[in-house]
């Protein structure tokens, strides 16, 4: 993976800082990079390059102190889901079809829930990447999820919902266990079953496949029981991926909303 | 003297009904979509016009009687006109998204079920040639059973193929189960007019009832 340094001056200190890009990152479009303290300047850059390497915008976040992943703290998955309701399934979906995840208004909340949200995913949910954390809700790119901590609201932006139903279903399953640890493993563990599943149909299927063929493939691939109902998640995926191609080829049941 | 074996899977019939039509209350409540209460309705519809056909059986009326055969228009009427019009309008939109398909597809069955067992019933005699269908005793009550069956039949199946498709593609078991319901509705309804075969019939009916049943449950569960 090949990277590009990009030159930025700090907003605080006005010294210059130099910031590593990765070629997968900026072709992405807008991509934020989180900058730490360096020997000259002290101070956590949040750094927004475009595609074409221009910067459009440096923020300090040393009032955040968000550098790398923060220490855990104590909301369980059910304290969170309790809390969020709705807005954390939509949270979820959202870092699964690679959108910017906004949190702000309040650092603390925010960073309880990107401590949640993360060990929810087996793939690491990078702060200042996928989600980020911003005192001030306008504050975040146009394209955005934004969600106010504070008053446990959407700012802005919307996503696909079409995983609803499952994340919603393995939330709700999640969550009549006591121990917040096997909790939590059992989201991963079914969200990492939908990622695994996308893999092998967008490494096998190449023409139109009955959904129930498709669920036998992945179950004869890599012995994992998909059902059903989860194959919409698992197309939101490939779409996010860029390869509705191989979404379309699923052929889909009628019935589905009966 | 009554005929028990009648009434009794009559009985069994209107109670597995009852469940069926409970259960897809239950999947309405857990999943918030109004198909589901429709189908609801049109299950308890279905029963009603069992309970009035065992109250006919258990009171020995004669159903060529004038009172015997407005009790049977009523129930074919409720279990025909109510219940698959209603299912048929609650299943439509999932086969096509064309504007009035679902109204005209439910006409098209509904009119001429209700037109047909009112004539025959009411209006025209026994020997009516319109009737042609009819294999047994040229009665208007027997006429309206034939008739029945003939416009029952196609639309019955129709229902059932839809659920057993979505179960060949996606290989859910409540999809087989609700189509091998109509399926084997569909195919029974023959002896239905027949009235030897009665306890038969209702006796197959309570099974492709259960199978409905089985599968509403799996359907609110989901």
């Amino acid at each position: 993976m090949a990277t590009t340094t990009v030159d930025v001056v700090c907003p605080v200190c006005r010294k210059r800082r130099r910031v590593k890009v990765s070629d997968v990152q900026y072709s992405r479009g807008l991509t934020k990079v989180v900058v730490g303290p360096g020997s000259d300047c002290p101070h956590t850059l949040l750094v927004f390059v475009e595609p074409d390497l221009s910067v459009r915008r440096v923020q300090n976040i040393d009032q955040a102190g968000l550098t790398g992943t923060p220490e855990p703290r104590g909301m369980s998955l059910r304290g969170v889901v309790k809390v969020f309701g709705g807005l954390f399934t939509d949270m979820l979906a959202c870092v699964l079809q690679h959108r910017t995840l906004v949190l702000c208004d309040d650092i603390d909340v925010s960073i309880t829930l990107y401590n949640t949200l993360s060990r929810l995913f087996v793939e690491p949910v990078r702060l200042g990447v996928d989600v980020l954390i911003v005192g001030g809700c306008h504050e975040a790119p146009a394209d955005a999820y934004v969600v106010n901590c504070k008053y446990f609201i959407r700012v802005r932006g919307d996503v696909d919902r079409s995983a609803h139903r499952s994340l919603d279903k393995f939330l709700r399953e999640a969550i009549t266990v006591d121990d917040n640890d096997a909790a939590v493993l059992f989201v991963r563990q079914k969200i990492s079953a939908l990622m695994r599943a996308a893999d092998i149909f967008q490494d096998k299927i190449r023409s139109r496949t009955l959904a129930r063929d498709a669920l036998t493939l992945v179950e004869q691939s890599d012995n994992i029981k998909i059902r059903y109902e989860d194959i919409r998640a698992v197309l939101m995926i490939l779409r996010a991926r860029g390869r509705s191609d191989v979404a379309k080829r699923i052929v889909m049941g009628r019935l589905d909303e009966f | 003297m009554v005929d028990w074996i009648h009434f009794a899977t009559s009985v069994v019939s209107a109670s597995v009904a009852v469940i069926a039509g409970l259960t897809f209350f239950v999947a309405y409540y857990r999943g918030e979509r109004p198909r589901r209460l429709m189908w609801g309705l049109a299950f308890i519809l279905y029963a009603m016009g069992h309970v009035i056909n065992s109250w006919l059986v258990f009171n020995e009326i004669d159903i060529t009687s004038p009172l015997g055969t407005t009790a049977m228009w009523v129930y074919v009427n409720l279990g025909g006109t109510g219940t698959v019009g209603l299912l048929l309008y609650a299943t439509v939109p999932f086969v096509t998204s064309r504007r009035f398909a679902r109204e005209l597809v439910t006409a098209l069955y509904v009119v001429p079920y209700a037109a047909g067992t009112t004539l025959f019933a009411f209006f025209l005699p026994g020997d009516t040639p319109w009737a042609f269908f009819n294999p047994e005793t040229h009665l208007p009550v027997h006429n309206m059973s034939w008739w029945v069956v003939v416009d029952l039949v196609p639309f019955v199946l129709f229902i059932g193929l839809i659920f057993l498709r979505h179960f060949w593609v996606t290989g859910v078991d409540w999809a087989l189960l609700i189509g091998a319901s109509f399926v084997l509705y569909s195919a029974i309804l023959f002896i239905w007019p027949v009235v030897e075969l009665k306890p038969l019939f209702y006796s197959l009916r309570t099974i492709s009832v259960m199978l409905l049943c089985i599968g509403g449950v799996i359907l609110a569960r989901e």
